[in-house]
């Protein structure tokens, strides 16, 4: 067995060598196929890094109480909320705290607010959730209570920006298999004419008695050692381009969206394992494919 | 052992070969004539597995080769050593490498390989060529390395699809002394051949095809049975 690995690997390395031609030609397909790639994994990976800063920032439901509500209702309704399975945790913040809160938010013009006879803000209960999908439901359990006067959150804000989201995560998606399935077919026909001119070989190795295995497996390496190159390759542009891309836009992302990309270590950590797998799985397929109709003698 | 029993074989509407019965018992020297498109390629294709009869068995030591699967046919073809008009060896691979290749098929030790090989090759007498490859020696020389790649595996069965056919004269004689030689060791050798003065002169039984019919099976003593 192992031996038999070696057999093949030492025989697809004198085969790359020979065949260099071809196996630039392959080299090439696969190398911008992952990049292709790569471009929509960043885009994907950074749409949805930027939805979950979304998420956490409108995951909080104020519940605004009634001015007669005592401080033992808001206590029952805070423990009866918290209970949920949506919510991660009830906070209580009092007429006087949020007009603090408030005058905080004016600045330097806070004294505007002194001139208020009356504090005409209410008590109020804010609900921070662990699932944002359960806003509406807690909504409706917080309407049940006598003493909620009215419930704040940003249903349909949240709701547009998870539908873009998963609109663009399908799609994005729907590209990569596309991308995939293509390469897979650019590569089994590269290696096809590989093996198109190695034919007559074939049919000897067969009338010798060898067998499938033995005649596909130097093959068989040889596009799992191409798919690999081609990995490693991909993996270093996309890699420089994302790191150097990260650095140019890291001041605009800050003013516009508040946020960064997605940090470039877990972007290249994925791209390594994403790349590999899919570029020997497609040298792999593409050899296995294209050998098939060859081995009939 | 090599039997045909009532073998038919069709292609499309063509019937290639019609109800052939044969026997070929082990060491003998037989070779199979006939114009071209007779059949003989057929019959060859068929003893090798290359393709299935539609009718009819085809026996070879007792076992019917139609029912081999994909996996036995493999080790069934390194009993047969096959040798053909073209050559057919390897373009990029040196005498000896081709030789040694017949030996990796069949799994051979490196040692084993290092040690058989230039004593096959002294066999075939081409010891000196083992570092040329094939496009750099002569036809005769390139039949030579591809009997030694034939008998490599010390295979109980050689066929020989117009091993001469390409040849000069004088080279083709010395194609058939090997052969010969070959056969006295006790393999048995299958010869489909055109050239008539080589069939005459060797004295061996002739099957003769026509039309996809076996027309006549003369024995060396000169008894015909069909």
């Amino acid at each position: 067995m192992f031996s038999g690995l070696w057999y093949s690997l030492k025989k697809a390395v004198v085969q790359i060598f020979r065949n260099k031609g071809m196996s630039i030609a392959s080299l090439f397909s696969i190398t911008a196929m992952l990049l292709i790639l790569a471009l929509f994994f960043a885009f994907t990976v950074n749409v949805n890094y930027l939805t979950e800063q979304v998420k956490d920032e409108f995951n909080t439901i104020v519940l605004f109480l009634y001015d007669d509500a005592t401080t033992e209702d808001a206590y029952k309704i805070a423990t009866s909320i918290e209970s949920m399975e949506q919510v991660d945790s009830v906070k209580y913040v009092s007429k006087e705290t949020a007009m603090e809160e408030f005058k905080h938010s004016w600045g330097d013009n806070a004294y505007l607010l002194d001139s208020l006879a009356e504090n005409p803000l209410p008590n109020s209960l804010r609900v921070e959730l662990a699932d944002i999908q359960g806003g509406s439901l807690v909504a409706q359990v917080a309407y049940g209570f006598s003493s909620v006067e009215d419930v704040r959150f940003y249903r349909e804000e949240v709701d547009k920006v998870l539908k873009i989201s998963s609109v663009i995560q399908k799609s994005a998606l729907v590209v990569i298999v596309f991308l995939v399935i293509v390469s897979v077919m650019v590569v089994s026909n590269t290696v096809k004419l590989t093996v198109l001119a190695r034919q007559e070989e074939i049919e000897i190795m067969k009338y010798i008695g060898a067998t499938n295995w033995f005649v596909r497996g130097p093959m068989f390496v040889e596009g799992m050692l191409i798919g690999l190159i081609s990995a490693l390759i991909a993996l270093g542009i996309a890699s420089i381009l994302y790191v150097k891309l990260e650095a140019g836009l890291q001041v605009d992302m800050m003013t516009l969206f508040a946020t960064t990309l997605v940090d470039s270590k877990f972007v290249i950590i994925n791209f390594a394992w994403i790349f590999v797998a899919l570029g020997v799985s497609i040298g792999a397929c593409g050899s296995i494919i294209s050998m098939r109709k060859f081995l009939k003698v | 052992m090599i039997d045909f029993k009532n073998v038919t074989k069709v292609y499309g509407e063509k019937v290639v070969l019609k109800d052939a019965n044969l026997h070929i018992d082990d060491g003998e020297f037989v070779f199979i004539v006939g114009p071209t498109g007779a059949g003989k390629s057929t019959l060859i294709k068929l003893i090798s597995r290359e393709i299935e009869p539609d009718e009819g068995d085809i026996v070879v030591d007792g076992k019917v080769i139609d029912d081999l699967s994909n996996r036995e046919i493999p080790p069934f073809r390194r009993q047969i050593g096959m040798v053909f008009q073209d050559f057919r060896l390897l373009p990029n691979l040196t005498v000896s490498e081709n030789v040694a290749f017949a030996k990796e098929v069949v799994h051979s030790s490196k040692k084993t390989i290092k040690r058989m090989v230039p004593q096959l090759l002294a066999m075939v007498d081409i010891e000196d060529l083992s570092d040329k490859f094939p496009d750099e020696i002569s036809g005769g020389e390139q039949q030579r390395v591809a009997i030694a790649r034939a008998i490599a595996n010390n295979p109980k069965y050689i066929i020989a699809d117009e091993p001469t056919g390409n040849l000069d004269g004088e080279t083709a004689w010395a194609i058939m002394d090997l052969l010969d030689q070959i056969n006295k060791r006790g393999t048995t050798v299958v010869m489909v051949t055109h050239a008539s003065e080589i069939v005459e002169k060797m004295r061996k039984r002739v099957i003769t095809i026509q039309s996809g019919r076996i027309i006549s099976d003369v024995k060396p003593g000169g008894s015909t049975d069909v």
